[in-house]
């Protein structure tokens, strides 16, 4: 080892070389700095909008693809109407029929589950075929705008019965095959 | 001086811009000696000078006190960074190998008195070695580095350091005789 540390024209070889290398060019360290000085800026600025990005997206599925359409525009006439129930208690002469109005209810602004319309009894007869005729165009006028909507307990029933009655099907025709391969 | 170099590490975790330009300022330049050893188109010793700071300053938190001092530890980075360019371009240079070379007896070298023509003899035979035998020799004889230093460096062992150095001497004083 010590051999090696002592070896003089080896170490003034080395010495000479290394006096040989040039010099580090001035501007270098600056050139490093400005190239290390923008990355942690491009960094942050990209988490910065990053998640904006995303969550736009995501309200904007939400509001075009899930969100129901609840425009007032878009409901049928019927659905602005106010429901008109018959008062369960005996009406008096002269008095107007008390309603309920729709932010008393429950129901309000449901379509599908609103109670059905009960007809106003009118004693008065002279009333009686406008009323009648009135009803008549109301009633039309609710088949052609609300839209027909199946009855989804109906509908599983007679899917539940459909599936029965085939699986029945089924067993006895595999009970036959049974019965055919004994024979 | 070690509460100076820890402030400095502290502030280089916090990515003080000031830190930064502190570290470039007292150790480029060695860095830079280290890559141009191995590197030696000046262009390329730039690049791979950048991407060693770029590196030393994303690891800056890996970095351990009790393992080398910083200047070590930023010269491995710089040692491995060089090597690593070096493999990823196409080697172009044939270096002199061991096995080309004699095994003649050099007994006669370890008290050899200063001598001008082996000198320059020697300087010529340098430019032949690997270059990471080249950088070996020049932290041993030069920067006068310990061999527990050159071993961090070059990712090594004290013992394997003496042996590789008594090996690249000889192998020198091998290639001078055939110049």
């Amino acid at each position: 080892m010590n051999d090696i540390k002592n070896d003089i024209n080896l170490r003034q070889a080395v010495s000479r070389r290394e006096q040989q290398l040039p010099p580090m060019p001035e501007g270098l360290n600056e050139k490093v700095m400005n190239s290390l000085t923008p990355r942690p800026l491009r960094k942050e600025r990209g988490l910065k909008f990053w998640p904006l990005a995303v969550a736009a997206c995501l309200v904007g599925f939400v509001v075009i693809f899930l969100a129901p359409p609840k425009s007032t525009e878009e409901q049928p006439p019927l659905a602005l109407e106010e429901p008109r129930v018959e008062s369960q208690e005996p009406r008096v002469e002269g008095q107007e029929p008390t309603q309920h109005s729709p932010k008393d209810g429950k129901d309000e602004g449901s379509l599908s589950k609103a109670p059905k319309r009960k007809r106003v009894v009118r004693q008065d007869p002279q009333e009686e075929p406008l009323l009648a005729e009135a009803e008549q165009i109301q009633e039309e006028v609710e088949e052609e705008y609300l839209p027909a909507r199946p009855d989804l307990y109906l509908l599983a029933v007679a899917e539940t019965q459909d599936i029965r009655s085939r699986g029945e099907q089924l067993c006895q025709e595999v009970n036959q095959i049974i019965i055919n391969a004994k024979k | 001086m070690k509460k100076e170099t820890n402030t400095l590490i502290q502030d280089l975790q916090h990515q003080k811009p000031a830190a930064c330009q502190k570290l470039l300022t007292d150790y480029g330049p060695a860095v830079f000696r280290m890559v141009q050893r191995i590197v030696t188109q000046r262009e390329d010793a730039e690049e791979v000078y950048q991407d060693v700071f770029v590196k030393a300053l994303r690891g800056i938190g890996s970095y351990d006190p009790k393992q080398a001092s910083l200047s070590t530890w930023i010269s491995r980075i710089a040692y491995n960074e060089s090597l690593n360019f070096l493999r990823s371009r196409k080697p172009n240079i044939i270096y002199m190998d061991d096995r080309e070379l004699g095994s003649d007896s050099l007994e006669a070298l370890d008290d050899a008195p200063q001598d001008e023509h082996t000198i320059a003899l020697l300087e010529q035979a340098l430019s032949l070695l690997p270059p990471h035998e080249q950088a070996i020799i020049s932290m041993f004889y030069y920067e006068e580095k310990s061999l527990a230093d050159i071993a961090y460096i070059t990712g090594s062992i004290p013992s394997t350091v003496g042996s590789q150095l008594s090996r690249i001497r000889k192998k020198l004083y091998r290639i001078i005789k055939t110049l």
